[in-house]
C-alpha cells in the first residue's frame, strides 16, 4: 500500500516511520512524504500512484481541501483523509465530507490510521 | 472672598470681594462725612447731631468688626439700621410728619420709622426681621392713635404701604430664590446620579471587554499550543511503544548478564516507559482543556443537532474527571447517576449544552472537594446526576452534598461576575453563560442551594420547541 502524507511539519513524517516500522519492513506499507500541496502534486506528476493519502488541512500556500479539489479535477480516485487539529477549519463542513473519504483529528489515532491502510492485520 | 449673608436665608449664596466690601464702606463714610460738613450752615441745628451721630456710630461698627467683636455680617445689619434711621429721618421729615417742637411724637415717629425701615428692610426673611416689623408697625399705630397730627397719618399709611409692599417683594423674591435653588439642587442631585450610572456602565463595559480580551488571548494561546502539543502526545506514544518492543528484546538478550545487572537495566526501562506514559497522560489532559477552551471560544456558532441530553451528561463526567479526577479521591466520591435511556432525543448545540453541563458537573464537584477538606470520616461526598421527563421538558439535576450556598444567593449566582471564589479561581461568568446558552435553548436553569448541606442545579430543556435542525 503506498501512502502519501501531506504535512507542512517535517517531523510528522519521521512519527510516521516510527509507527509503521513493522508494516515498511514486511512490505505491507510505503510511505512517501510531501511538505506542501505543490510537493505532493509534484510527486504525482513524477509518476508516483498513491493508494492512499493523508492531507492536513492548514498548510501554508495551498490547504488540504484546495489539494483534494485538485487531485480530484486531476481524476485521482484513492481515498483521501484530512488531518486537522481544528475543528473550525471546515473540515466538519457538510462539503468538505463529502469530498473527502474521511477526517482525522490531531493528535493522530494510529490504532485507526493503521486499520485504513492495513485492513487485513486487524490491529 | 467674604460670605457676607451667610445664615440670613435671603442672600446665603452671595459672596462679595473683599476689594469691593471696603470700597463700598469707605464710600459710604465720605459720603457721610461730606452730609456732616454740610450741615454746619443748615438752619435746624439738630440735624447736625443727628448726622454727627451717624458718623461715629459708622466709625464704630467698623471698630468692632476690626477688633473681631462683630463679623461682616453684624456690620452690615448695624449700618443698614444706620441708613434706615436716615431714610427714615429724611421720609418723615419731607412728608412734614416730624416736629421738632413736641418731643415725645418726635422721639415715637422717629424711632419706629427707623425700626421700620432698618428692620424690615435689611433683615427681613428672618423670623427676628418679622418681629421688628411688628414691634415697628405697633410703635407707629401707638402714636398715631395718641398723638394725632394733622400731616401725620398721611405720613404713616404711606410708609406702612411702602414697607408692606418691599416686604412681600422681597418675600416673593426669597420664595423664588428658594424654589429656583432646590431645583437646582435636584438637577444637581440627578445629573450627579445619571453620572454614578454611566460610572457603572463603563466599569461594567470594561469589565467584559476585559473578559472578552482573556478569552481571545486564551483561544490564541491554546491555538499555537495545540499543535506542539499533539506533536508531544504523538511521539511519546510512538517511544512508548518502541520502548515496549525495546523491552521485550531486552528480557532475552540480557539473559547471559548477572541477574542484579538484568534487574537493575529493567528497572531503569520500567521507569522510563512509566515516564513515557505519564507524558501521553498529561498532555491528553493538557489536550482537553485546550479543545474545551476552544470550543468556548466557538460559543453561538454551533449547529444544532439531535442528542441525547443523557448521553451528553455521561460525556460532560468524563471531561469533568480529566479536570478534576474525581475518581481518585479519598475517601472515594459516590458517584450516583440516574440516567432515563428511554428519553427522546433533543435539538440542541451540542458543545454548547456539553459546556453547560460540564460547568454544573465541576461547580459541584469544588463543593464536594472543599466541604471534604474540613469534613469529618463520615462524610461521603456524593453527586448525583439524575435526567427524566416533565411534562414537554427534560429535567436534568445535577444534585451535591457538599458546602452548598445561602437561599438568598440562589438568583444571584446567574449574574454576570458574581463568584463566591477567591479573586484569581473564577471570573463569575460561568453560570451567567451557562444560564444564557439554557435560555437560548428555550430551556430554564436554576439553583437552590443550603448552606453546609449541599446545591442543586436544574436545567430544563424543550422537548419540542427548539429550532429543528437544518
Amino acid at each position: 500500500m503506498k501512502v502519501l502524507v501531506v504535512d507542512d511539519e517535517p517531523t510528522m513524517a519521521r512519527l510516521f516511520q516510527q509507527r509503521f516500522r513493522k508494516e515498511i519492513e514486511r512490505g505491507q506499507v510505503s510511505l512517501f512524504f510531501a511538505g506542501s500541496g505543490q510537493e505532493a502534486l509534484d510527486l504525482l506528476s513524477r509518476g508516483l500512484v498513491p493508494e492512499f493519502i493523508l492531507t492536513d488541512v492548514s498548510m501554508p500556500a495551498m490547504s488540504g481541501l484546495t489539494l483534494l479539489k485538485t487531485l480530484r479535477s486531476q481524476g485521482v480516485t484513492c481515498p483521501v483523509h484530512l488531518i486537522s487539529a481544528y475543528d473550525e477549519e471546515g473540515v466538519e463542513t457538510e462539503s468538505a465530507r463529502k469530498l473527502a473519504d474521511g477526517y482525522i483529528p490531531k493528535p493522530l489515532n494510529f490504532d485507526i490510521i493503521r486499520k485504513l491502510i492495513v485492513p487485513d492485520t486487524g490491529e | 472672598m467674604l460670605k457676607i449673608m451667610a445664615g440670613t436665608g435671603l442672600f446665603d449664596h452671595v459672596i462679595i470681594s473683599k476689594k469691593f466690601y471696603y470700597s463700598v464702606q469707605v464710600a459710604v463714610f465720605l459720603i457721610l462725612l461730606a452730609d456732616l460738613l454740610s450741615d454746619i450752615s443748615n438752619p435746624r441745628p439738630w440735624i447736625f447731631w443727628v448726622d454727627l451721630f451717624e458718623v461715629l456710630f459708622w466709625v464704630a461698627t467698623l471698630v468692632l468688626e476690626s477688633r473681631k467683636i462683630i463679623t461682616p455680617l453684624y456690620t452690615l445689619g448695624l449700618q443698614g439700621f444706620l441708613m434706615g434711621m436716615l431714610l427714615g429721618v429724611d421720609l418723615v421729615t419731607f412728608l412734614g410728619g416730624l416736629d421738632s417742637s413736641r418731643p415725645f411724637l418726635f422721639t415715637m415717629n422717629y424711632l419706629g420709622t427707623v425700626m421700620l425701615l432698618s428692620g424690615s428692610s435689611l433683615i427681613l426673611g428672618r423670623p427676628t426681621g418679622i418681629l421688628t416689623f411688628l414691634v415697628a408697625e405697633g410703635i407707629l399705630l401707638w402714636g398715631y392713635f395718641v398723638h394725632w397730627e394733622e400731616n401725620a397719618p398721611v405720613a404713616y399709611i404711606l410708609l406702612a404701604i411702602i414697607i408692606l409692599i418691599f416686604s412681600l417683594v422681597i418675600y416673593f423674591f426669597r420664595k423664588a430664590l428658594q424654589s429656583l435653588y432646590s431645583n437646582l439642587q435636584k438637577e444637581k442631585e440627578a445629573a450627579q446620579k445619571a453620572a454614578q450610572t454611566i460610572r457603572d456602565m463603563q466599569l461594567q463595559i470594561r469589565r467584559k471587554e476585559k473578559v472578552a480580551y482573556m478569552s481571545s488571548l486564551a483561544a490564541g494561546i491554546a491555538h499555537e499550543l495545540k499543535n506542539p502539543l499533539n506533536l508531544i502526545i504523538n511521539f511519546a506514544e510512538s517511544s512508548e511503544e518502541m520502548l515496549g518492543e525495546l523491552d521485550s528484546h531486552l528480557r532475552k538478550f540480557s539473559e547471559p548478564l548477572p541477574p542484579e545487572k538484568q534487574r537493575a537495566l529493567r528497572t531503569l526501562l520500567e521507569e522510563v516507559i512509566l515516564n513515557q506514559k505519564e507524558v501521553i497522560t498529561q498532555g491528553r489532559q493538557g489536550e482537553a482543556i485546550i479543545r474545551s477552551i476552544q470550543q468556548q471560544a466557538r460559543e453561538g456558532s454551533s449547529p444544532r443537532l439531535r442528542e441525547h441530553l443523557s448521553l451528553l451528561a455521561e460525556e460532560a463526567l468524563e471531561m469533568a474527571e480529566k479536570i478534576i479526577r474525581f475518581r481518585t479521591w479519598s475517601p472515594p466520591a459516590d458517584i450516583r447517576i440516574n440516567l432515563d435511556p428511554r428519553l427522546s432525543p433533543l435539538v440542541l448545540a451540542r458543545s454548547e449544552i456539553l459546556q453547560v453541563l460540564l460547568n454544573l458537573l465541576i461547580n459541584a464537584l469544588h463543593s464536594l472537594k472543599e466541604k471534604a477538606v474540613g469534613a469529618g470520616p463520615d462524610y461521603t461526598p456524593t453527586l448525583t446526576v439524575t435526567c427524566d421527563q416533565e411534562g414537554d421538558f427534560q429535567r436534568l439535576s445535577v444534585q451535591d452534598n457538599g458546602k452548598g450556598f445561602p437561599e438568598e444567593i440562589s438568583e444571584k449566582i446567574f449574574e454576570p461576575f458574581f463568584t463566591t471564589k477567591s479573586p484569581g479561581e473564577g471570573s463569575g461568568l460561568g453560570l451567567s453563560i451557562c444560564r444564557e446558552i439554557v435560555h437560548n435553548h428555550g430551556g430554564t436553569l436554576s439553583a437552590r442551594g443550603t448552606p453546609g448541606l449541599g446545591a442543586e442545579f436544574i436545567l430544563r430543556l424543550p422537548q419540542e420547541k427548539t429550532q429543528e435542525p437544518q
